[in-house]
């Protein structure tokens, strides 16, 4: 007889949505009807699955503490199915939410966490077929007509400078102009959409971006076990869990294909050889069909070795936070050094996480991904997506929208 | 009178936001209801009587479903796996602007 116990890695939800009237539908009619529905929301699927109350009763019912023997065998399996109760079954499917639970057990991962991160990883998501344009062609500015139907159905949007209701004081500041490489290349700063694919990257170029963005500078071992790292960013303690694999497709001197970026040996090891229409391919899937992401040079897949960050932050409600925090400081570092090349970079969390993690033969439970950035030699004319700033002055230049005062406290 | 269909809806939000859509949108799953409503709706998690089902039924037109998803699309629509849902409005996410007049008037990474 099977053996179940209830996942750890699941949470309940009772939702009430509207609906149509079943039984109007099938008459012909559109009725509306409001659906109140108990979900489970299952880590181990990566998804909301519907109960019936009878599934509910049995998950409350089983401990998660214990085996326990099935007493509806079918009504076990179902659940088990659905990544509610784990079950010993030998049954491929159900090994297979067994060793995840086990993985999310073993690695340390915060129930929180684990639920925003799995219940929010997408797999062949595609913003041209989302935008109702051709897979195969450019992803598309939206329409004059779109944005206007959008801000008419949701409103202008919040203030674009914020300030205190009620301020006690305010002091005004001295408007300091510094001057330097490092404000100069702070200032010039900017996502690029398009890029030169006529012109492919020196070596010596990605050399430089790998190195002083995802290369070690510095390391410190402590009590003779721990090693924590120094980067040109910083990480939560030091530990620098955030992996970099790059996909290359235009670098001189380096096939198309992707690799990992081996900080320690400063190498690229081949993780998949890939043609140049195969990578184009590749890469436009990983950042969700934003094809002006994908004409880049190289691409970057940022992956968070949950294993490591959770060792020392372990089952701990802000450890994912600071892993995406990590990702975020190499982007905007990747973002410099590009600059100082006289590259354009970009980043974006509009990632198919899951897509990336089979190509990279990550199980996404030990480590996963978070975010792509990339760079590469931008083109002379700039994408329409491109927007060009008007210079801003505090105090000194008129904008439209500065009636961004907080409401006060009620 | 005929009997009721004593309808049991096990079904998520964005189950329910996606059959809706297929019900509306897509002329042969319409077909596939029609002809075996029970077999087809038990698929998506929608049980009913089937000895009060006549042998065919008859959807309604797919415009009065696409109003009906019109007047709910505040409360079915958020969805977590599609950045543009099912209206036709271009939403932006990561780093997509928004233009307006051929002038980018929103940008998620400047």
């Amino acid at each position: 007889m099977a053996r179940v116990r209830r996942a750890r890695f699941v949470c309940f939800l009772c939702d009430d949505f509207p609906f149509l009237d079943v039984g109007a539908l099938l008459r012909g009619g559109v009725e509306p009807l409001t659906v109140r529905q108990v979900s489970a929301l299952s880590i181990l699927r990566g998804e909301a699955v519907a109960l019936s109350a009878d599934e509910f009763e049995l998950a409350a019912s089983t401990p998660s503490d214990d085996w326990v023997e099935a007493a509806d065998e079918q009504a076990a399996r179902e659940l088990a199915r659905k990544g509610v109760l784990l079950s010993d079954e030998d049954d491929p499917e159900l090994d297979l939410l067994r060793a995840r639970h086990e993985r999310l057990e073993q690695t340390g991962w915060n129930l929180e966490a684990a639920l925003y991160h799995f219940l929010s990883r997408w797999r062949g998501v595609d913003m041209r077929l989302l935008a109702g344009q051709d897979e195969a062609s450019d992803l598309l500015p939206p329409t004059d007509e779109a944005v206007r139907a959008f801000v008419d159905h949701f409103g202008p949007s919040p203030a674009a400078f914020a300030s205190v209701a009620a301020p006690l004081a305010v002091r005004e500041l001295p408007l300091v102009d510094r001057h330097g490489e490092l404000y100069d290349l702070l200032l010039r700063r900017r996502t690029t959409r398009s890029f030169d694919t006529g012109a492919p990257l020196r070596l010596a170029e990605l050399a430089a971006v790998l190195r002083y963005v995802f290369g070690y500078h510095g390391y410190l071992p402590l009590f003779g076990r721990v090693t924590t790292l120094k980067r040109t960013s910083p990480s939560a303690g030091g530990f620098h869990p955030v992996e970099a694999y790059p996909l290359v497709l235009a670098v001189e001197e380096v096939d198309p294909g992707l690799y990992h970026y081996n900080a320690a040996e400063h190498a690229l090891e081949l993780v998949a050889p890939l043609g140049v229409d195969e990578a184009r391919a590749a890469a436009t899937t990983f950042v969700c069909g934003q094809t002006y992401f994908g004409d880049a040079h190289v691409l970057v897949a940022l992956t968070a070795r949950f294993e490591r960050a959770f060792w020392k932050y372990r089952n701990h409600r802000k450890a994912l936070t600071a892993l995406t925090m990590d990702a975020a400081h190499l982007s905007q570092t990747l973002y410099l050094v590009a600059t100082e090349l006289g590259l354009g970079a970009f980043v974006t969390a509009a990632v198919n996480n899951l897509d990336i993690e089979e190509r990279l033969g990550l199980d996404g439970y030990r480590e996963g991904v978070l975010a792509v950035c990339g760079f590469g030699r931008p083109a002379a004319d700039r994408s329409p997506f491109d927007p060009e700033f008007l210079p801003f002055v505090p105090r000194a230049t008129p904008v439209p929208d500065l009636s961004g005062r907080r409401p006060g406290p009620a | 009178m005929p009997p009721p269909y004593n309808v049991q809806v096990t079904i998520t939000r964005g189950q329910a936001r996606a059959l809706i859509n297929r019900l509306a949108r897509e002329p042969g799953f319409r077909q596939q209801v029609e002809a075996d409503p029970y077999g087809v709706l038990a698929a998506n998690g929608i049980v009913v009587n089937r000895g009060a089902l006549p042998a065919r039924v008859s959807l309604p037109e797919p415009d009065a479903i696409l109003e009906f998803l019109r007047v709910a699309e505040e409360r079915v629509l958020p969805e977590t796996a599609s950045p543009l849902g099912l209206v036709a409005l271009v939403i932006v996410v990561g780093a997509m602007p928004l233009l307006e007049r051929g002038q980018p008037v929103l940008d998620g990474a400047g």
